[in-house]
């Protein structure tokens, strides 16, 4: 089966949400139950990994000079 | 010469300044005088300036949506539409709006571009756009040096250390500020996508905040398919652009708070729902659980012994039944074979022959019939213990009278 492709933090979160919905009613073969909850703690994992994800992006100030797009670090006083 | 009435001359002069080109919808500068409001609502004043008065009327409906009170000496622009009154032959000026001398033009072309634009529907809930609940990166478009810079990069920061801010600087006042605040909103749709956009400046003077009310820029915040957050002056000030951008923040550090969210509470959702799914799982599996000891549980289930030892009773009493039959069925045979025993004892030969009779045998057969022997055959006589042969004498057949014949022996 192929790998799924990375879903972003909204649609694990969205994902996470359903499950965690499905399971309220508790009528679930064991098979489903144990693929929901392995599924569940994946997203789970992977909305958290989103949250804390270690590269760290840098900010950007645009400058557009006679038509050409300059992109230089932004830099904040004071910070 | 036509010959007409008061009220026809009337009506031809009202109907003549309803159709003119000025008089049905214009602004008068002026200053206001014997200004009395009724207990109607409706307020009547006289608009004058050096040279000259002019009577004037603003209805209920309308002095409600004023935001100041007129008094008399108050320098005003009055827009509104000059028709006559029929019943006491005066032309006067229908105010529907006042606007202070002063803050003056602006305000009426505030009001103005207002009207005008939300005829056009621009500020219609319908066309607000839902912020994104989990933004990467944000545009920024504002100046690069002062505070709202700085309070959206803290909270921004604050909330979610790795989210992307992108500063398209512009000059957010003067001649220059429109053209570029159009220009940013361009280049983030056209050439430089983002999840969400922040347009703002800090508070001022309404002139200051003046590029925020331009057409130009309100359509092109309206224009823009990136949601749009607008942060522009305090919280008391208005502009066009918070009007129409998808959602108004009152200061920047709060437009940072509705455009990032805080990744320590996401967090805590996010552990949350994992605890509900735990805890669900769990109970999913407690379910089964039960339902398995109850199974469990049911007798035959509980004492497995119990129910070979039933089945063990069922065999044996089946056995036994079984062995039973069998006996029954051996003694049946067995009488049969005494009743059959029985008889053949009485019909033996030999227990006849030990009651005195013989058997007679002619050439090794049994003779049944006189006709069987001749007169001088020799025949075998057999007795219980012995036999003895025997020459035949006088064979004499048995009649129906009754005479017998001898046999010799």
């Amino acid at each position: 089966m192929a790998r799924a492709k990375k879903l972003s933090f909204e649609e694990s979160l969205a994902g996470l949400e359903t499950i965690v919905s499905e399971l309220e009613g508790g009528d679930i073969s064991l098979a489903d139950l144990l693929d929901k909850y392995t599924q569940g703690v994946k997203l789970s994992e992977a909305c958290l990994q989103e949250l804390s994800a270690a590269e760290k992006a840098m900010d950007l100030m645009i400058q557009e000079k006679n038509g050409e797009i300059e992109q230089c670090e932004l830099q904040i006083e004071g910070e | 010469m036509d010959i007409c009435s008061v009220s026809e001359i009337t009506k031809y002069i009202k109907n003549l300044m309803e159709r003119d080109r000025v008089l049905p919808k214009l602004m008068i500068r002026g200053e206001i005088s014997n200004f009395k409001q009724y207990a109607s609502g409706h307020c009547y004043f006289t608009l004058k300036d050096a040279g000259a008065a002019l009577k004037a009327v603003l209805f209920r409906s309308r002095a409600q949506q004023l935001k100041f009170m007129p008094t008399n000496g108050m320098k005003i622009v009055a827009s509104g539409t000059i028709s006559v009154y029929e019943r006491d032959g005066v032309y006067q000026l229908y105010a529907d709006a006042l606007f202070p001398e002063g803050a003056g033009e602006l305000s009426v072309a505030f009001e103005q571009l207002k009207a005008k634009l939300t005829a056009e529907g621009l500020f219609e809930p319908v066309h607000k756009q839902k912020l994104p609940d989990f933004p990467a990166v944000i545009g920024i478009i504002t100046s690069p040096s002062g505070a709202v810079l700085r309070d959206i990069y803290r909270v921004a920061k604050r909330r979610n250390p790795n989210v992307k801010l992108v500063l398209y600087p512009v000059q957010v006042q003067g001649e220059q500020s429109a053209g570029q605040i159009v220009r940013a909103m361009q280049f983030f749709n056209k050439a430089y996508p983002v999840d969400l956009l922040i347009v703002g400046r800090g508070g001022g003077s309404m002139e200051d905040l003046w590029s925020f009310n331009e057409e130009a820029v309100v359509r092109a915040i309206f224009a823009s398919h990136i949601p749009v957050i607008s942060a522009v002056g305090h919280e008391t000030d208005y502009t066009l652009a918070d009007f129409v951008s998808d959602v108004r923040a009152a200061t920047p550090s709060q437009a940072a708070e509705l455009a990032v969210p805080d990744v320590r509470e996401l967090k805590r959702y996010v552990y949350s729902l994992r605890a509900q799914l735990m805890a669900k799982g769990q109970r999913c599996l407690q379910v089964k659980r039960s339902y398995l000891t109850a199974c469990l549980q049911s007798a035959a289930m509980k004492s497995p012994q119990m129910l070979i030892a039933a089945k063990r009773q069922r065999m044996d009493y089946i056995s036994e039944r079984f062995q039973e039959l069998m006996r029954q069925a051996v003694r049946e045979k067995k009488y049969r074979l005494q009743v059959g025993l029985g008889k053949l004892t009485i019909l033996n030969p030999a227990e006849v022959m030990q009651r005195g009779y013989a058997i007679v045998q002619a050439e090794k057969r049994i003779v049944r019939r006189i006709s069987e022997v001749k007169s001088g055959a020799v025949i075998e006589v057999m007795l219980a213990d012995g036999s003895f042969t025997a020459v035949v004498g006088e064979v004499r057949e048995e009649k129906k009278n009754g005479k017998s014949e001898e046999i010799i022996i």
